[in-house]
């Protein structure tokens, strides 16, 4: 099996330039408790292929000291077996949040995307795109407008009904809270199905908000959101198989 | 309903904030009056002013936890936290933390409600702060409280918004000091 810093180092050298999108791709083998160090710590079950990485437009040293957040913030993530239900591996992102600088660097790479794209709105999924939403929309500038169950949001709001598994749910939005022709990023912690990324999609864009791109922390990509998602962008920090 | 500023100070960023606030009459029932911060948080400087206020409140008393109750508290919580330095620990409705919790019931008008928190996620000494958006009767900042203290975390104060002082939530706390920017009469 192919070490996977060296992995990391070849697959570096051999990108093409120019490519805006970064994302990465770790194998996630974290139980509680387990904070063992970043990159050597890992294996890769799928060898050379599973690394994806690609060259933007920085400088090396920006790039690695990316990397090396990307990195540090993928290993706090704990990765918890049969929840909600058995056959589920759920990504639980609060043990992110219990590290001050992982989570900082979390929010300051949404940021660095994000703050000179013209960005008036930063939406947020409940209740998980509440905890990053607000954040990146504080350090851009941007409103923060709040994605919420049925019944949350007082006054009008406009419905959005999208399918789960077994039934279906509802998304709600203040129908004032954007104006047309606003710049908007949609936020929540994680991408799986993409159905929930979907209907807060289109509740922006009935009111005539473009939406830029999706911005998500995980992204699964085995349960092929972003084809969902069609030709609206979306960005990740992180791929987890 | 009018809503002043907490302690009579012009604060001028607290006068903005309040003017910001929305206040939704007959929401979720007949005969309340929301306490709507949806708006709030639609003007970047009075949503950065708040978060500021309590930043400066609190960057130098040593917290190392900022406990948001779901779900408006998660709008605040981090922000601060990550200001502070502190870690963010979300305290939730009941079977959507994974893993194991702890949880703590409280009464609501009809019936009980049940709070969970990680365990772990807090270390004995550890000085905790309480954010949600808005104090009504203390009930869900009560079992926030003990939450923290049960898992052996020092709750230095709570933190909102709002108060609605008529629910008589500062009196429910039992001593534990209460920080709030605006009032709602």
């Amino acid at each position: 099996m192919i070490p996977l810093i060296s992995l990391h180092h070849s697959s570096f050298q051999s990108c093409p330039p120019q490519i805006p999108t970064r994302n990465r791709l770790f194998k996630q083998n974290h139980f509680p408790g387990d904070r063992r160090d970043t990159i050597q710590s890992r294996s890769c079950r799928r060898g050379a292929d599973s690394i994806k990485c690609y060259s933007g437009d920085l400088r090396s040293e920006e790039m690695s000291s990316e990397e090396d957040r990307i990195a540090k913030i993928a290993s706090t993530i704990r990765v918890i077996p049969d929840f909600p239900k058995p056959g589920i591996i759920f990504q639980d992102i609060t043990t992110l949040l219990l590290d001050p600088k992982a989570f900082k660097d979390t929010i300051d790479l949404f940021v660095e995307r994000y703050k000179d794209k013209d960005i008036s709105v930063v939406a947020g999924v409940e209740a998980r795109g509440f905890i990053f939403g607000p954040p990146v929309a504080l350090a851009i500038g941007a409103k923060f407008v709040p994605l919420r169950k049925p019944n949350k949001l007082p006054g009008e709001v406009i419905r959005e009904e999208y399918s789960l598994e077994y039934g279906t749910d509802v998304m709600e939005m203040h129908v004032e809270a954007v104006n047309a022709g606003e710049r908007a990023i949609i936020m929540d912690d994680l991408v799986a199905t993409g159905g929930t990324l979907c209907a807060a999609i289109k509740l922006l864009e009935r009111v005539e908000v473009q939406v830029v791109e999706c911005a998500c922390v995980i992204e699964l990509p085995e349960l092929k959101g972003r084809d969902r998602l069609g030709n609206k962008p979306l960005f990740v920090l992180i791929k987890a198989v | 309903m009018s809503v002043s500023a907490s302690d009579g100070e012009d604060d001028p960023r607290i006068v903005t904030i309040k003017e910001k606030i929305r206040v939704v009459p007959d929401f979720p029932k007949p005969g309340i009056m929301f306490q709507d911060i949806t708006t709030l948080l639609l003007e970047p400087v009075a949503f950065k002013n708040t978060i500021d206020l309590f930043v400066e409140r609190y960057k130098d008393r040593n917290i190392a936890v900022v406990a948001g109750i779901e779900a408006r508290g998660f709008i605040f919580g981090p922000p601060i936290a990550l200001a502070i330095g502190a870690k963010f620990v979300p305290l939730r409705k009941p079977k959507k933390l994974p893993g194991e919790v702890i949880s703590e019931e409280y009464v609501l008008e009809y019936g009980s409600d049940c709070l969970e928190m990680h365990v772990g996620a807090v270390e004995q000494s550890e000085c905790a702060l309480v954010v949600d958006d808005l104090v009504a009767t203390g009930g869900t900042l009560c079992a926030a409280v003990n939450l923290l203290e049960r898992a052996g975390a020092e709750v230095v104060e709570c933190a909102c918004v709002i108060e609605v002082p008529d629910l008589k939530g500062r009196e429910k706390l039992k001593g534990k000091p209460l920080y709030i920017l605006v009032e709602a009469h």
